[in-house]
């Protein structure tokens, strides 16, 4: 089954690749496949960033990592290792020079983007939030990076005297009632724009953190927005569905979508291409024309949440990416008629055919983390080739916590039943493992059984 | 301005054993006074500051401002039911070990006025006056 | 078989919070954790109404779309449940809910949440029912033993319903018929807008 899998996956981005250099040749046109998939994850890829000039796009993810893809190729070119939990959100900054990370480990994380090729970057870590991280914003003129964290709080980091000072200057502007969603800077960075789980679209006086007014005030939570000051336009997504373009100065609404109670994940922006996207917990992608508000696309792209999507820099294709490990290229224009067949991967989480108890197990509860071949890809948690007889933190390649380097557990049939009896946060505390209890003893005894066979060097 | 004491509907009494009840101690946290936003506007007080409620006794307690239609201008109301500050001091400490409630605040009849009632000598706890300002 | 609903009379609703209290005091739920909870709006002005929301359990829920794990499952009876075996506390089930319905207490391994934790409709979780086990997780099965939730039947106004979607939807009409339309039946289109 995870043969399969890593087959398909082969397969796929290299007939992304076949594809393109056919249609160099003028064989095949481009858009002969309606959809591409580019896998380099091996988790739920949360956000995408495209670089200012437009080689490079980044991609966050559950599995704890970030990817620098080129854009023109779509090509992995290094992976980003740093954050001690899933990505929530990536931002590069308005000058190119700066990428920032946020995750559920409340940190952010400064990259220099010139050090991204190399994949021993070191990125700089700013502490301050107490709560998880979803999303990023520099302003205009490059001196400020803010974060929208769960904790409530908004994080006004300095960057002037370089992203190594942030951290000790930093300031948290609270207000909303709850968690944060989205932040943004006013276009001359002397305001603020933020959204939360309260429904409103807050703006704030950076010189004093004033909350001044709410520019939009909707019943449900707002997930993501987007503010245009020279065209006078705020647009938000929420989350019971509604698409919503409005004149900030008069409300006037330009544009309004909301037959479908499902939440809005994602928002993309491009003012100079004049494309306006949202996209749904369902997998909904709408994507518009600004000069009017009519709609260019409104189709299904994706099997399950869209939690980012971009126009690429060629104004052609969209980029989305949601629960699946892999994101997908759409054509924006060229429709084939059979686009409209939406596939669904192969879930590994519900195991069609008969299997052990052990093998389920491992697949509902393990899968998401961890795999089982040597060559198993990136994923939020170490390969188990070979974990009995393993030292704790032994495995070469992964970034395990401190607490695991410095372990002396040896996994064996009893250590790992004991993990999951006890629970991480009691056997491994301090380490990057979600707590994940088996009560059950022999669902325990029936993982560790099917463990040693499927993971024997 | 006018003083006035009522109930609140998560405790009762004096408090000590509402207070000391987790589900209904989370849902009402803090002791507060609740004034009109027009007095509130003139004494520059938000939504969630201390404040000192100070009365003619020479009484002064240190509570969160609530500002809200609720009462009428010119009036300010407290709830009765905290205990365990005074005059913004934290009294937890004096409390026998493990029977200090959740939640503790200041007790609103300490500010209240001297009258009582001449047939029942029930205190006057509807009918007082403050000034209140920011901390 | 019943599908089971909740609806929320914002023109009953007093605010008096015996629902959110008696939940709390069902489940024995942590500090911080809100399961329910009643939100007012216009407080203090003509035209304050109060809500008391919880996990709607809607037919096509955003909450089990989201999730990296797929730990949600939907009953015969339409309520929606999660196993917090499975759960890694990720957060993705909150975002996507536009009720606010998953709560996550403090403790978690390395700063991460702990599991996910929502009203359950009174109705458990995997465990077997009415154990001790499905207790100490998530709190009193009232289902299996052929009660109905207990903020429903604590509410002092009758504004909380909550059983089977039909018998509740006819509460309610009769009342509109009574005393006119009022706020109308709030969250009842985003919950159930789907047939089911």
């Amino acid at each position: 089954m995870s043969s399969c899998y890593s087959i398909f996956k082969t397969a796929s981005s290299s007939l992304g690749w076949l594809f393109l250099c056919l249609s160099l040749i003028g064989l095949v046109p481009i858009s002969a496949s309606a959809f591409d998939r580019y896998t380099a994850h091996g988790g739920p890829v949360r956000d995408l960033a495209l670089s200012p000039d437009g080689k490079h796009f980044v991609t966050a993810s559950f599995d704890y990592s970030a990817v620098l893809w080129s854009a023109d190729e779509i090509a992995e070119k290094s992976t980003l290792i740093g954050h001690e939990a899933a990505l929530n959100t990536a931002q590069f900054s308005p000058d190119g020079k700066l990428l920032a990370t946020g995750g559920d480990d409340g940190l952010v994380l400064v990259w220099k983007a010139e050090q991204l090729p190399d994949e021993s970057a070191e990125p700089i870590i700013l502490r301050g939030h107490r709560g998880k991280i979803v999303h990023l914003a520099f302003s205009a003129d490059n001196s400020m990076l803010a974060s929208a964290s769960w904790d409530g709080s908004i994080g006004i980091w300095p960057l002037d005297a370089g992203p190594e000072k942030a951290e000790a200057g930093v300031r948290f502007i609270t207000g909303h009632e709850g968690p944060v969603n989205a932040v943004q800077f006013s276009d001359d960075s002397q305001f603020l724009y933020s959204a939360g789980y309260d429904g409103q679209i807050r703006y704030w006086r950076l010189a004093n953190d004033e909350y001044l007014r709410s520019v939009v005030k909707n019943g449900w939570g707002v997930s993501v927005f987007v503010v245009d000051e020279v065209r006078d336009i705020v647009a938000f997504g929420s989350s019971d569905g509604v698409m919503s373009v409005s004149r900030m100065s008069d409300q006037t609404e330009l544009l309004r979508v909301g037959d479908e109670r499902v939440p809005v994940l994602s928002i993309f922006y491009h003012a100079g291409e004049g494309f306006l996207g949202f996209g749904n917990a369902k997998g909904r992608v709408l994507l518009t024309d600004t000069k009017d508000w009519s709609i260019i696309r409104d189709f299904h792209a994706a099997n399950g949440p869209i939690w980012s999507l971009l126009v690429m820099p060629d104004a052609q294709s969209l980029m989305v990416a949601g629960l699946d490990d892999f994101i997908t290229r759409w054509p924006i224009f060229e429709f084939p008629p059979e686009f409209l067949e939406r596939p669904g991967p192969a879930r590994r989480f519900h195991p069609k055919q008969e299997i052990s108890n052990g093998e389920r197990q491992f697949a509902r509860k393990c899968s998401v983390c961890h795999t089982l071949k040597a060559d198993g890809k990136r994923r939020a948690g170490p390969s188990l080739f070979g974990v009995f007889g393993r030292q704790a933190g032994g495995l070469e390649g992964y970034p395990y916590s401190k607490a695991l380097q410095t372990s002396d557990i040896v996994w064996s049939a009893a250590t790992i039943n004991q993990l999951f009896e006890e629970g991480p946060d009691k056997v491994t505390p301090g380490t990057k493992m979600p707590i994940q209890r088996m009560k059950n003893a022999k669902d325990r005894e029936d993982l560790v059984s099917f463990l040693q066979s499927a993971t024997q060097k | 301005m006018i003083l006035t004491s009522g109930r609140l509907v998560e405790y009762e009494g004096g408090g000590d054993e509402t207070r000391s009840n987790p589900w209904l101690a989370e849902l009402q946290q803090d002791m507060f006074v609740e004034m009109n936003p027009f007095d509130a506007n003139g004494k520059n007080i938000r939504n969630g500051d201390m404040v000192w409620v100070k009365t003619p006794e020479g009484a002064q307690i240190k509570v969160m401002a609530q500002v809200t239609e609720r009462v009428a201008k010119g009036v300010a109301f407290l709830p009765f039911h905290f205990g365990g500050h005074l005059e913004g001091k934290d009294l937890r400490s004096k409390y026998p070990e493990g029977a200090d409630p959740y939640v503790l605040g200041e007790s609103a009849n300490t500010a209240f006025t001297y009258g009582y009632d001449s047939v029942t000598l029930m205190q006057e706890s509807k009918c007082s006056l403050c000034t209140i300002e920011r901390v | 078989m019943a599908r089971m609903k909740f609806l929320c009379d914002a023109e009953r609703c007093i605010e008096c919070n015996a629902c959110v209290t008696a939940c709390k005091n069902e489940h024995e739920v942590p500090w911080g954790v809100n399961r329910r909870r009643v939100v007012t709006i216009q407080d203090g002005k003509p035209g304050e109404r109060s809500i008391s929301v919880a996990c709607m359990h809607c037919s096509d829920a955003p909450c089990t779309a989201v999730c990296p794990v797929d730990c949600f499952y939907q009953t015969e009876q339409g309520v929606v449940l999660h196993s917090k075996d499975l759960c890694i506390g990720c957060g993705y089930c909150f975002y996507a809910c536009p009720f606010g319905a998953p709560q996550y207490p403090q403790a978690g391994n390395y700063g991460s949440r702990g599991k996910m934790d929502k009203c359950t409709f009174c109705a458990g979780g995997p465990e077997e029912d009415m154990s001790s086990l499905e207790f100490q997780k998530y709190g009193r099965n009232r289902l299996a033993e052929g009660k109905l939730p207990i903020c429903a039947e604590m509410c002092s106004t009758k504004a909380l319903l909550a059983g089977d979607g039909d018998q509740v939807a006819n509460i309610f009409r009769e009342r509109i018929v009574a005393r006119g339309f009022g706020s109308g039946a709030w969250g009842w289109g985003t919950a159930y807008s789907i047939k089911g």
